[in-house]
């Protein structure tokens, strides 16, 4: 939020209301703290595939590659408009995994993960090992049922199951 | 313009293949389809053709040698062309094997050293063909993520050499990392004929000698090696009273010319329980059992220096005696080294007689090469009349 608001442009900030519940740590010198513009946070290093992701779904995936024992590279995009992502960290960390798993919690159709896996095979074609493997929500949006909403949405248990799709087309046993 | 011969890849998977003998001779002229070379496989000798007419300028690879599939073995001048000026724009090089020492030490190195010489001579010739070989006839579609075939390409490795374990076969970045190169260069054999490997006579102080691997020993060892590591084993035995078995075959050879043999009763007999029994017709692959419909059995042959496991084909539809004359054929041919690349390749299931050695059992060894030869062969079943045993 600070740093939309040092902008001087039109942001869009996106908040995820199961993050309002956390508790997290900020640096406690300076109140303008100011995440840098363009910035992905890898939150976790690792070497068998590059997991992209935001918000909620971090937590999720984090949980996910210690349940499954995977060497994940997790990272949290944060800045997800095409101006401002941080095609130096992915692109880093994609050549040394060679395979990519983008993580997102809405439905497949409008999906975030789309165009970036449409970018990712351009830029990185001669880099990937093997398709780019997504996990998303179902066809259709939530509706107001909590068992409707399990139903439509991705959480720990989709990404372990898109961790182990992206370890079996690595020849990962 | 002139035209490299490469090494063909003969039987699928083969990584290298050896020079038996040149049909024909340096400058001579040659038309397309003629056979110009003998190539031995690790199991068969096949006659190469010319794929263009042309005259033989040069011989890079001389009878005896083995090298990778995709090395230049060859170069053919078109019409009108001098021979000189074929070798020249070939890249100018009677290259990497000719018989000196230097070059057996070059050839001893990794692959890369022997290489290195073969791929830029060849660069020039064929500017646009891709740079790992690509054998001719060959038009199997090599699935490999674009990282291997970066890789393969900087590294200069022949992706059709590698297994692939990523899905439908496709040959992932692990799979190169996985992968050692097979060794270029064989010990070159004095005789190309002699099948038996040659006796290096190594210093008599030292108290031993070292005799050089023939390819079929290198294929029974790694074949052995990687059934027992791929395919889970367990071992069934049983003893069986022949005796009816042995009276009926008096009754058959009674005025007969060619005698039908115990071992042709049990393949034929294996081949009727084959096809009884389907289940038991198959072979285990990584994704799969794979059940055969027709009774394929590899016969063991022994030849000098090696083993070999021609299939008889539709065993179960045979009469004892075209089987029998089958057997016959199959085993004569193979210890000549004649046999053809097909005939070696799928049997669903294999039968081998070491009985009038006295072998009472052997633990049975599959042998399977599921993933790009076909099944080779399953199943290694000892047998021996109690009779015979004196």
């Amino acid at each position: 939020m600070n740093a939309a608001l040092a902008l001087e442009d039109p942001v869009l900030v996106i908040e995820h209301v199961d993050l309002y519940g956390t508790s997290d740590r900020v640096p406690d010198t300076d109140l303008d703290y100011v995440i840098p513009p363009g910035s992905a946070a890898v939150r976790r290093a690792g070497n068998d595939v590059t997991v992209l992701t935001y918000l909620s779904m971090v937590g999720h995936t984090l949980e996910a590659v210690e349940q499954t024992g995977t060497d994940a590279e997790v990272i949290d995009l944060r800045w997800l408009d095409r101006a401002s992502l941080d095609w130096d960290t992915v692109g880093e960390s994609i050549r040394k995994t060679n395979a990519v798993l983008i993580v997102e919690q809405g439905a497949r159709g409008p999906s975030y993960g789309a165009w970036l896996a449409d970018e990712i095979q351009r830029r990185f074609f001669d880099w990937l090992d093997q398709p780019v493997e997504r996990v998303t929500g179902g066809e259709a949006s939530p509706s107001i049922s909590k068992v409707l909403e399990r139903a439509a949405i991705a959480r720990t248990e989709e990404v372990v199951a898109g961790l182990e799709r992206v370890r079996a087309a690595g020849g990962i046993r | 313009m002139a035209v490299v011969v490469r090494m063909p890849e003969i039987a699928t998977g083969a990584a290298e293949a050896a020079i038996q003998s040149w049909l024909v001779e340096v400058g001579s002229p040659v038309r397309a389809g003629q056979a110009i070379v003998e190539i031995e496989t690790e199991k068969a000798v096949v006659e190469y053709e010319a794929e263009r007419a042309g005259i033989l300028a040069g011989i890079l690879l001389p009878a005896g040698q083995a090298a990778a599939v995709g090395v230049p073995i060859a170069v053919l001048a078109e019409d009108g062309e001098s021979v000189d000026a074929a070798l020249a724009a070939a890249g100018g090089a009677p290259a990497p094997a000719t018989t000196t020492p230097s070059d057996t030490e070059v050839a001893a190195a990794p692959e890369e050293a022997a290489e290195a010489p073969a791929a830029p001579a060849s660069a020039p010739v064929e500017p646009p063909a891709p740079a790992p070989a690509d054998p001719p006839g060959e038009e199997r579609r090599l699935f490999a993520s674009p990282l291997v075939r970066r890789l393969a390409a900087e590294r200069g490795i022949d992706l059709a050499e590698v297994p692939g374990s990523g899905p439908r076969g496709r040959i992932v970045r692990r799979d190169l990392d996985a992968w050692t190169p097979a060794p270029v260069e064989r010990q070159p054999e004095p005789a190309p004929e002699a099948v038996e490997p040659p006796v290096v006579p190594a210093s008599v102080d030292a108290g031993y000698e070292d005799v050089p691997h023939t390819g079929m020993r290198r294929a029974i060892a790694r074949r052995l090696t990687e059934s027992k590591a791929t395919v889970p084993h367990f071992y069934l035995q049983a003893d069986c009273r022949v005796d009816a078995l042995l009276a009926l075959r008096a009754q058959i050879n009674e005025g007969r010319e060619q005698r039908i043999s115990v071992n042709d009763l049990v393949v034929k007999a294996v081949a009727g329980a084959l096809r009884d029994v389907p289940d038991a017709n198959a072979i285990w692959t990584p994704d799969a059992t794979r059940r055969f419909s027709a009774a394929d059995i590899a016969v063991a042959v022994s030849v000098p220096g090696g083993l070999l496991t021609p299939v008889v084909r539709g065993a179960d539809r045979l009469s004892i005696g075209e089987l029998a004359a089958t057997v016959r054929d199959l085993a004569a041919r193979a210890r000549e080294g004649r046999l053809k690349q097909n005939e070696l390749e799928r049997g669903s299931f294999s039968v081998s007689n070491l009985g009038m050695y006295g072998t009472r059992r052997t633990p049975a060894s599959s042998q399977s090469e599921p993933r790009r030869g076909g099944p080779w062969s399953r199943t290694t079943d000892h047998w021996r009349p109690r009779r015979s045993c004196r």
